[in-house]
């Protein structure tokens, strides 16, 4: 006979991805030194400063390249962008909204390397024209050591061709854990997910789960789902593995923003610290600046 | 390799493990998780831990102890006698889940047994650990081991008595 498992037990992984993200973020936090002695401190304030001289000197001659470049709002071809396939399995969705079913049908996926840093986001933001208004992040409510853009095709039963592009800043630990993160995952589809919406309202009253319209502009909604304790529909992203070239999903819990607008879906994942309440304000600003661009 | 990178190694081997034998003690997903965070918390904290090839029993005990101060607490108390106190509401909405099959009802069965009883079946039934091993885990006596099994399974008959579970009755 097989191994009895509790019902409860069987998919523990999203109790387990909570509990390690939960003690690395305390490590990180204690980590803070709290009486260091005199030496420590001066030694760390003159490699600070010595790196922080060495990168702005890096970085003055550079910048006037890049900045034409990204004036001159020259779209490049996805293929140009995105130029390594690497492995990878299945799509990221809203679990909860109602395109999932239709998602799920993706088939012939391909995955791709994700580009790193704001200047590669920004080129993949140009080619999608007036989809995507990238935020700079020192307008983040965080600030984020990692900025990257990942690309997925796939095609779907009907026969189109559709592409998710997930632009994501992330403050990684050392050890690879995202410590806090927001992603912009933005999807073409060819029909409103949203007009299916009210059908699923029951599920919301049964599942207790709140979810809030706080409104795109005036015709259009932007969804809020506030992250809960339960792991019933979990938020799922893609995350890379650069030792094994493959692109991996994380499931996990995370305050969710959800719209569509002009023939795309946006789904938006967050995790932050501070007061949940101001972060979500601002978060919805941020979300509707990256969809309308104003 | 630091610390921290160590500790990280350590929960992912040995954290959906310690996550379930939380649970097995508190019965709440929430509260088996918290248990588990504070346990590798604690165990990082104290470095009294000398690698000697035990750390699955170390961090297994470390995870018992903490639930079994969980269950003497006074958050737990309080939420048993919420519990007991709407027990009539509870019964109501449990009469009108229709589909309850027989895992649930084993899994409920299993959780409903009294501590000792419990902790002996699922080590032995759930986890597949030898007598010895649970023996070493719990510090008791192999032979309390076994009569706690006996009288784990005696109970469980008793509340399964309309469904079979082949391992139980025969085992």
């Amino acid at each position: 006979m097989d191994k009895h498992t509790m019902r409860a037990l069987q998919d523990v992984s999203t109790h387990k991805e909570a509990i390690i993200q939960k003690v690395l973020h305390q490590m990180q936090q204690e980590s803070y030194p709290s009486k260091p002695k005199w030496t420590y401190r001066a030694v760390t304030i003159m490699i600070t400063c010595s790196i922080l001289l060495f990168i702005a000197w890096q970085a003055a001659q550079p910048i006037d390249q890049v900045a034409t470049e990204v004036n001159e709002g020259e779209k490049l071809p996805f293929t140009d962008l995105f130029q390594t396939e690497v492995e990878g399995k299945n799509t990221t969705f809203s679990q909860f909204f109602p395109i999932a079913n239709y998602l799920s049908q993706a088939k012939n996926i391909k995955y791709y390397a994700p580009l790193q840093g704001f200047e590669a986001m920004q080129s993949v933001a140009t080619s999608l024209g007036n989809a995507v208004h990238l935020t700079n992040s020192e307008d983040l409510p965080f600030k984020p050591n990692i900025q990257e853009v990942y690309a997925v095709t796939s095609k779907m039963d009907d026969g189109s061709q559709q592409t998710q592009f997930q632009f994501s800043f992330k403050e990684k630990s050392y050890t690879g854990v995202d410590l806090q993160y927001i992603n912009f995952t933005v999807t073409n589809v060819d029909r409103n997910p949203l007009a299916d919406y009210v059908k699923s309202q029951n599920i919301e009253d049964t599942l207790g789960i709140k979810v809030s319209n706080v409104e795109l502009n005036f015709m259009n909604p932007l969804l809020f789902r506030e992250m809960t304790p339960d792991r019933d529909f979990t938020y799922i992203y893609y995350n890379y593995d650069e030792a094994e070239k493959r692109i991996y999903q994380m499931n996990t819990r995370a305050n969710e923003f959800y719209s569509y607008y002009n023939g795309y879906v946006y789904h938006i994942g967050y995790q932050l610290d501070g007061v949940s309440q101001e972060v979500q304000e601002k978060m919805a600003n941020i979300v509707r600046g990256f969809i309308l661009g104003n | 390799m630091s610390d921290t990178e160590k500790l990280e190694q350590l929960m992912a081997i040995h954290t959906e493990r310690l996550f379930r034998i939380a649970y097995y003690y508190t019965k709440d997903l929430q509260i088996a998780e918290d248990i588990v965070q504070d346990v590798f918390i604690k165990f990082y904290h104290q470095k009294l831990y000398k690698e000697r090839g035990e750390m699955k029993a170390y961090l297994a005990r470390m995870t018992i102890n903490r639930c079994k101060d969980y269950l003497k607490s006074w958050a737990y108390r309080k939420i048993t006698f919420q519990d007991k106190f709407f027990t009539k509401q509870k019964t109501v909405l449990q009469d009108t889940l229709i589909l309850q099959d027989e895992q649930d009802l084993l899994d409920e069965a299993i959780l409903h047994l009294p501590i000792k009883p419990r902790e002996t079946i699922v080590y032995y039934y759930l986890e597949e650990m030898t007598i010895k091993e649970i023996a070493e885990l719990l510090e008791i006596p192999e032979g309390t081991v076994k009569s706690r099994l006996r009288k784990g399974k005696e109970l469980l008959k008793v509340d399964l008595q309309h469904i079979e579970w082949e391992v139980l009755f025969h085992g």
